[in-house]
């Protein structure tokens, strides 16, 4: 039963992920870049699906069991037969990758493998957060049974207790398929997504601005030191920043595809997004940011066909957001920064100008204490201005609104981070000193996607 | 030197010093150099007072950690993590009351300052005490 338990987990896995990239991305890939984007892509859809939908079956059926796998597999599977258009024509070849970038990023990633098996094998239940917060609610959900209000009770005294289920709901389910609390669980689901933020990032680059720029990527994720420090400890900033990363990625290519693919690859973006959301509360700015940012363009001229893009990408976030409100409202409880606001503490923070120095000193900082004092963002800050200012003497390109969304972005998301914080109830210095650098790790991967986009727009390989 | 060439040195050089830092204090923080690859479980410390629970429930927590101190969070969050899904709370009515001490010896005087019998203490600090 056991066996059969968990090939129906990994078929609802494989045929989710595969099934929902074969409805955003119905041509075949034409390019290994592109193969291996849309295997990353199929791995967090997959892995997304699976854990809500057996949350939803839980919190709305208290049922457990593989219903909600057998339910995906039944859903997913037709559209792995659906009829395809032909394959597009290979790219031309564009920028090579050099034998020593190329061996460059082989190493890191084998070093990088290396220290995360060592540090799985000596600390299997991961670091602080791993253990405070994502394990102990999967244990809980996979120890109480149907009893969910001994998994929420509405005096737990942990940190965080309205965070939402996407992690330790799949590591309970992936547990609840095995029959038994296998300790390598939690540790094995953070390779998986950490395996998919490391291929995808390089894949979205390659597909877009040729294999350089891809290796270019890599490196830089790798060079990352808390981006190692965060995926050992079995955190949840690494599924959110892989998240966030594919929503952007699919909705920049959304806005360069044509008129039949757009509406497919938004929906995709909203349903990567919303995943996002349900792994952690920022995903839900982040996503809410997303559709703002498509939208953005109608406002400054009435553009119909934007507002409509931003109405599918929120189309495509509708069920999982749905299950998260359900959570929210049913289930968790007040968010403690909503909880500690009041009207009038809310109007003394944000007219209170010492605050903004503090926020800026503190994101100040990140310019060279960013991921435990890594050199990859200084970096690529330094390449902005000169990025700037080729840009300014280029033509319009028709790759030109995808890498203005990815810009806006890039941009945005640290100001309604600092926003958050200009608003937030909790002691500033310790807030800030506390979370900073996890959100500018789930802002990385984008910010490295829109600074490595081609020149002139041209994809090139 | 070609503008390609220099990006490529540049993203190699910043790639190369955060692995290394990265890898540098990962090793240096766990003692690697010392050869002595201690394996951590937090279920270790618990496992005989888990044996002894009921299922669920809610439980009086009590720690001689000095308190708000980061030892206390630690054994508080470690036993709330190994005895999952049971609650533990800060209520002095409680029946059942689990002990989680850094000083096994102190048991006798906190149970006697607390009104609390000793109903199984396991090695290594942890016991289920219930109220008198």
């Amino acid at each position: 039963v056991s066996a059969l338990r968990c090939g129906l987990f990994l078929l609802a896995v494989c045929a989710a992920g595969l099934g929902a990239v074969r409805c955003g991305l119905r041509a075949p890939a034409a390019s290994k870049a592109e193969r291996v984007f849309r295997a990353a892509l199929a791995l967090l859809l997959g892995l997304g699906l699976v854990s809500a939908a057996s949350s939803a079956t839980l919190l709305l059926a208290t049922s457990r069991g593989p219903a909600s796998d057998l339910l995906l597999l039944l859903l997913a599977a037709p559209l792995l037969f659906w009829k395809r258009p032909p394959a597009p024509p290979p790219p031309l070849s564009g920028s090579r990758v050099s034998p020593p970038l190329l061996l460059a990023c082989g190493l890191g990633l084998a070093v990088f493998a290396l220290i995360f098996l060592e540090h799985s094998v000596r600390y299997p239940d991961g670091g602080w957060d791993a253990s405070a917060i994502w394990n102990l609610r999967a244990r809980a959900l996979a120890r109480a049974g149907s009893d969910l209000a001994q998994v929420f009770p509405p005096d737990e005294q942990v940190p965080h207790p309205d965070y939402p289920l996407l992690l330790p709901g799949l590591i309970a389910h992936a547990w609840s398929a095995l029959g038994a609390e296998a300790i390598w669980v939690p540790p094995l689901v953070a390779a998986l997504f950490c395996a998919a933020l490391l291929a995808l990032l390089p894949a979205a680059l390659a597909a877009s601005s040729g294999p350089r720029a891809g290796a270019f990527g890599l490196l830089l994720l790798l060079g990352t030191p808390a981006l190692l420090t965060r995926a050992i400890s079995q955190y949840a900033d690494v599924p959110l920043a892989a998240y966030l990363l594919a929503a952007a990625a699919l909705a920049a290519r959304g806005l360069s595809a044509t008129d039949t693919e757009r509406p497919r690859l938004l929906l995709l973006a909203g349903l990567a997004a919303s995943l996002g959301a349900w792994t952690k509360n920022e995903g839900l700015v982040s996503l809410l940011l997303l559709a703002a940012v498509l939208a953005w363009p109608a406002l400054r001229a009435p553009e119909r066909r934007r507002w409509r893009d931003a109405g599918t990408f929120l189309l495509g976030a509708v069920p999982v957001l749905l299950l998260l409100a359900w959570f929210k409202l049913r289930w968790a409880p007040t968010n403690d920064l909503v909880a500690n606001t009041t009207t009038a503490g809310l109007a003394a923070r944000l007219l209170d100008p010492s605050r903004l120095a503090v926020i800026g000193w503190a994101f100040l900082q990140r310019l060279w204490r960013f991921g435990d004092w890594g050199l990859a963002l200084p970096l690529v800050v330094l390449s902005w201005p000169v990025r700037w200012w080729q840009r300014r003497h280029e033509p319009t390109h028709p790759a030109q609104p995808a890498q203005t969304l990815l810009l806006r972005l890039s941009v945005l998301l640290p100001l309604a981070y600092a926003a958050i914080y200009l608003a937030t109830p909790s002691e500033l210095h310790t807030h800030l000193e506390s979370s900073l650098d996890r959100l500018l790790l789930h802002w990385w991967p984008i910010a490295l996607l829109s600074s490595l986009q081609p020149r002139r727009g041209v994809p090139p390989g | 030197v070609s503008r390609d060439l220099l990006a490529s040195c540049f993203v190699l050089a910043a790639a190369i010093a955060g692995l290394l830092r990265g890898v540098s204090v990962h090793l240096y923080k766990e003692r690697v150099y010392t050869l002595e690859i201690p394996t951590r479980r937090i279920d270790t410390r618990y496992q005989a007072l888990l044996a002894r629970l009921p299922p669920g429930g809610r439980f009086g927590y009590l720690t001689d950690a000095p308190p708000e101190s980061e030892q206390a969070g630690r054994l508080r969050f470690d036993a709330l993590y190994a005895l999952a899904p049971r609650l533990l709370v800060s209520d002095p009515a409680a029946r059942f009351v689990i002990a989680d001490l850094l000083h096994p010896e102190a048991l006798p005087r906190l149970c006697a300052a607390r009104g609390l019998v000793v109903v199984a203490a396991f090695e290594g600090g942890t016991a289920l005490l219930e109220r008198r």
